[in-house]
């Protein structure tokens, strides 16, 4: 009797155990749409990264397609956005589990398109999406001249910067127009306290801003940061004097430090001008809505998004593929997957998600459209340079500007003895990212 | 023999377990750092020991495993002579309700979630213009310091970090074994005319062997496996990679470089380090007394 119930016993915790490991198959959030059991009701899973009104406008196109497509069921499942980029990689290498549908950071695409892990947009829906949409904001989305997603948005940190209007007008100062005077405001504008910044003048150390306006004053030149065989090329004399510009502002200039880069703030460096510490901050619209409702303040009044100065003769600029909508290729029901994506890519309805997510929109007609221009008037000083964006390239974005930066910082700390050095440094690193 | 069947029937799900959830995983680790491994491609090519030849090259390696030594051997040393000096300190106390209630306030920054606390200490402590701990060194008239923005003192700020969130834990092991030392002990050494500090020397120390062994083992395989400060607490690893450690080394090569195979030789060294260094404190502190 003892030795069956020391068996029974064990079978049980060796059942229990299995049952707690799962089984791999993620039945309540998995590829496998859920039925209703007669055959008609499809339900679909999507994934999106928290945020707010995002989420909302998300939600409202949901209901409405569902309203239109009696028998398709969308469910929207959230991620905090730390969580969610390892979550999206880690279901789509398992191939099993995840979304039907994602929400995909442009730049994710890229490890994703060669492996067949995310379904190709059929032909003509996807010549219509190059046909009407900015390049920069597809370009990650391609691979061997197929599209894998819709661009919701398109991604620009350049262009513009927000600047504090009760610092610059207590300092006498005014709203700088060219390079040199971004540069003079930059400075009449910054207060110390011993050797800890009251007010940074201008402070473009941040994860986006010092590669991107690397590149930036690169193209401005006149220069590529790209060969034509797409290597990296940042030995030329137009790219030494780039970075010499940006690092001349830390350690010359001193208008900014390196704290956005090497940690140690309490904000971010666009929260610290909404707090007062910072006079001009080049960032994107996305940081508009936070002045107004989480630091209270007044978009013209208080604060401004102005045109940032262009450096050279050519106004160009080096732009990544944002926030795109993409299939899972294991989804079981593409079609239905690709009508909700085909919805929500209507005039309408982008437009309305563009307006609600405070996004510049991946369309030229909706970007130049009145009712944007309308509803989003302070971004005007971006839709008018859209045009002059170029791709930044089919690399990972995000180890780009992990070289960049820590180049940047250690260029501007002396561990370099030339700018000649750090750039043929920065030039080894950044084609190894290639490789 | 018939209790011996009845202990393997009850240890045979947690063996499974660990088959499954330990055992398994080393080994299809230990394989896929033979492999050039990509888990979005189909073309995984066998390359040997190629991983294993290219960490003697890669710097990053070579500083992580710097970092992560110097963070392990500082961290593990104050933890243990501090959470033993308190607990000592505790066992003073003659109230039962005193003793445990010590043991509690030190115990409960084990409980809050490291990602959490980590996230106050970066947006509150530790902040150059307005974290507290500048705030302080103001306040007694010393000049700011830059705690995780400068390559030179962010060690200090993570090490700082981990004491605080970690030397409860061992408060309470050590608090314990202390607890059972026997009283007569103490009396008799109190005969012999012993001080405080004799008696901790000489019978305290020699009698928590077991304790010993159990917290540096297990103190040292954790911190090896620290990740969270380093993940959350410093901005992508601190200036120059001065915070970068073989946890996150792994986790980057993993899934933001997408080199599986590479990243598991890492593991690998991991690894080899934890059990080597486990296998030596083990043979080194073998004793006979168990409190």
């Amino acid at each position: 009797m003892k030795k069956i119930v020391s068996l029974l016993l064990c079978v049980l915790l060796t059942v229990s155990l299995t049952a707690c490991s799962g089984s791999g198959k993620d039945t309540d959030s998995g590829q496998a749409p859920a039925s209703d059991g007669t055959g008609g009701d499809i339900t679909l899973t999507m994934w999106a990264h928290q945020n707010e009104p995002w989420n909302a406008a998300y939600t409202d196109a949901i209901a409405a397609f569902e309203a239109e497509n009696e028998g398709i069921h969308i469910r929207l499942e959230l991620f905090p956005y730390d969580e969610f980029e390892a979550k999206v990689q880690t279901s789509l290498i398992d191939g099993e589990g995840g979304a039907d549908i994602y929400e995909l950071w442009g730049g994710w695409a890229l490890d994703f398109t060669p492996h067949n892990t995310l379904m190709a947009m059929p032909d003509d829906f996807a010549a219509q999406i190059r046909e009407e949409t900015y390049a920069p904001t597809y370009g990650a989305l391609m691979n061997e001249g197929k599209l894998y997603g819709v661009p919701l948005e398109f991604n620009i940190e350049n262009g513009a910067m927000l600047v504090n209007l009760g610092l610059l007008e207590a300092n006498g100062l005014e709203v700088p127009v060219t390079w040199e005077e971004l540069k003079t405001t930059a400075a009449a504008g910054t207060v110390y306290d011993g050797n800890v910044f009251q007010v940074k003048g201008f402070d473009f150390v941040n994860w986006d801003s010092v590669p991107y306006y690397f590149l930036s004053l690169i193209l401005q030149q006149g220069s590529n940061y790209l060969t034509e065989d797409g290597k990296f090329d940042v030995t030329t004399e137009e790219a030494k004097i780039a970075f010499d510009e940006l690092a001349g502002m830390v350690t010359e200039d001193k208008v900014t430090d390196l704290e956005g880069l090497t940690g140690g703030g309490d904000l971010e460096g666009y929260q610290q001008l909404f707090a007062g510490r910072g006079m001009m901050v080049p960032r994107g619209p996305w940081t508009i809505s936070e002045g107004v409702e989480s630091f209270g303040l007044e978009l013209g009044t208080d604060f401004d998004y102005v045109a940032m100065p262009w450096y050279g003769e050519e106004h160009g600029f080096a732009s990544e593929t944002g926030w795109s909508l993409a299939v899972s290729a294991s989804c079981k029901e593409q079609e239905a997957a690709m009508k909700f994506i085909q919805y929500l890519y209507e005039d309408e309805v982008m437009l309305d998600h563009n307006i609600r997510c405070t996004q510049i929109p991946s369309k030229r007609s909706l970007a130049e459209s009145a009712e944007y221009q309308e509803a989003m008037p302070y971004t005007k000083v971006l839709v008018d340079i859209l045009d002059n964006a170029q791709f930044i390239g089919t690399f990972n974005t995000d180890r780009l500007k992990e070289t960049v930066n820590d180049t940047f910082v250690g260029y501007c700390s002396g561990d370099y003895a030339s700018v000649d050095e750090a750039m043929n440094d920065l030039n080894t690193k950044l084609n190894a990212i290639l490789e | 023999m018939k209790n011996k069947k009845f202990v393997w029937a009850v240890m045979l799900p947690a063996m499974l377990h660990i088959l499954v959830f330990i055992i398994v995983p080393i080994g299809i680790g230990l394989v896929v750092s033979f492999f050039n491994y990509n888990p979005l491609s189909s073309d995984n090519t066998f390359i040997g020991l190629e991983n294993f030849r290219k960490l003697f090259l890669d710097a990053d390696f070579r500083l992580a495993m710097k970092n992560t030594l110097i963070f392990v051997l500082a961290t593990v040393f104050l933890n243990i002579a501090l959470s033993l000096l308190t607990a000592q300190l505790i066992s003073y106390f003659k109230s039962n309700k005193v003793r445990s209630f010590f043991r509690m306030v030190f115990f409960l920054p084990c409980i809050a979630p490291m990602v959490a606390t980590s996230v106050v200490f970066s947006r509150s402590i530790f902040p150059t213009a307005t974290g507290f701990l500048n705030m302080m060194l103001n306040r007694i008239g010393l000049p700011s310091v830059n705690w995780l923005g400068d390559p030179k003192v962010i060690m200090i700020s993570l090490i700082i970090y981990t004491l605080w969130v970690d030397v409860g834990y061992n408060i309470v092991l050590f608090s314990a074994g202390i607890d059972g030392i026997p009283a007569y002990v103490y009396e008799a050494a109190d005969l012999d005319g012993a001080g405080e500090w004799r008696k901790f020397r000489k019978v305290t120390l020699p009698l928590l062997g077991r304790s010993f062994q159990f917290v540096i083992v297990q103190t040292l395989i954790s911190h090896f496996q620290m990740f969270a400060q380093f993940s959350v607490l410093i901005l992508k690893d601190g200036p120059q990679n001065s915070g970068l450690v073989l946890s996150r080394y792994i986790y980057k090569t993993a899934f933001e470089y997408k080199d599986m195979g590479y990243a598991s030789a890492v593991s690998m060294v991991l690894f080899i380090i934890i059990i080597i260094l486990s296998f030596i404190e083990q043979k080194k502190h073998n004793v006979d007394w168990e409190y």
